[in-house]
């Protein structure tokens, strides 16, 4: 009797750690409304785009071409949540330095106050890798609009303070302009959790590794 | 016997650790958004305040809080009006506690005097 009861034991431990190891082995799911068209599964995708960037080049789609990358949306004289932001956004940018598959993509949403030279006075404040990272501004309307198909907020509100309304998420996109993951850019444990993300998806355009 | 150590444990006790319990709250709310919880700052964008920086500035942080500071730098610090003279007391005294070796702190009639002077 015993040693059925050890052998059911040790039989569901085996489950829960295959089950456990099958779980982290999942792609991350793809985001959004699924469309169904002749068979075919249509994703949300992130719509085309182009900004200015600190160096005042020009920032489109195809700059994100073969790689995955993560955004935010941000700006300077923000009064609230966004140095938080840009700590943990930092965070990645020590973490991830050295991988040339990912990028990251901050938009800012006062573009009357966040000029080019401030983008650029801002990104070497804080030392900013702008080959890998890319602060942007552009129409307003634009950047309101495309931070919906991100899945975040980002409006004028003067009852928020600085001006604006705007969520702390940062975003991760695939080669496909899918949005994979996201997480509260405020909280690190979240960021965290997120960059383990990140690593996943990285594994699954790198399927050799 | 036993009332008057409990007594003096309770004495000791106040005297070793003052609370700053408003004094964290008001740091959290008015300035850990930016200089961050942990007073680590971000970049050259917003100074961290570093023990060497609290103890250089000493009172003068109190017209720093009051007053705002360089209002053209890329991200200017907001004045601070509203708080009195024992809530930037205890924010000063919150930052020895938190995040120098100091044990000594500030009293609001310190504070007030500095603040006389503030521009």
């Amino acid at each position: 009797m015993n040693r059925s009861i050890g052998t059911i034991f040790s039989f569901l431990t085996v489950l829960i750690i295959v089950s456990c190891q099958t779980e982290n082995e999942k792609p991350l799911p793809i985001l959004g409304n699924k469309l169904f068209e002749d068979g075919d599964t249509i994703y949300h995708t992130v719509r085309d785009f182009k900004f200015i960037d600190q160096d005042s080049q020009s920032i489109s789609n195809e700059t994100f071409n073969d790689k995955i990358y993560v955004v935010d949306f941000f700006f300077i004289s923000c009064p609230t949540i966004c140095p938080r932001v840009k700590k943990q956004m930092l965070r990645l940018q020590e973490r991830f330095g050295d991988e040339d598959q990912l990028m990251m993509l901050s938009h800012s949403i006062d573009t009357r106050n966040d000029t080019v030279p401030r983008l650029k006075t801002y990104a070497e404040n804080l030392d900013i890798n702008t080959d890998q990272w890319k602060l942007v501004t552009g129409n307003k309307d634009s950047i309101m609009v495309i931070a919906e198909d991100y899945f975040s907020i980002a409006k004028e509100d003067p009852n928020a303070p600085g001006g604006f309304d705007h969520s702390g998420r940062l975003i991760l996109v695939d080669t496909e302009r899918r949005v994979r993951s996201f997480c509260d850019g405020t909280d690190p444990r979240d960021v965290d959790r997120f960059m383990d993300d990140i690593d996943r998806l990285l594994a699954e355009i790198n399927p050799a590794e | 016997m036993k009332l008057y150590w409990n007594c003096m444990w309770f004495i000791v006790l106040l005297g070793c650790s003052p609370s700053f319990e408003q004094g964290k709250l008001l740091y959290e709310s008015r300035c850990a958004n930016c200089h961050m919880s942990d007073g680590s700052g971000l970049g050259m964008a917003i100074p961290p305040l570093s023990a060497d920086k609290i103890v250089a500035l000493d009172l003068e942080i109190a017209c720093l809080i009051r007053t705002g500071v360089d209002a053209n730098s890329l991200i200017p610090m907001p004045a601070q009006k509203d708080l009195t003279e024992t809530e930037i007391t205890n924010i000063l005294n919150y930052l020895r506690s938190e995040f120098t070796d100091i044990k000594s702190f500030y009293k609001p009639t310190d504070v007030a005097e500095t603040l006389i002077d503030c521009n």
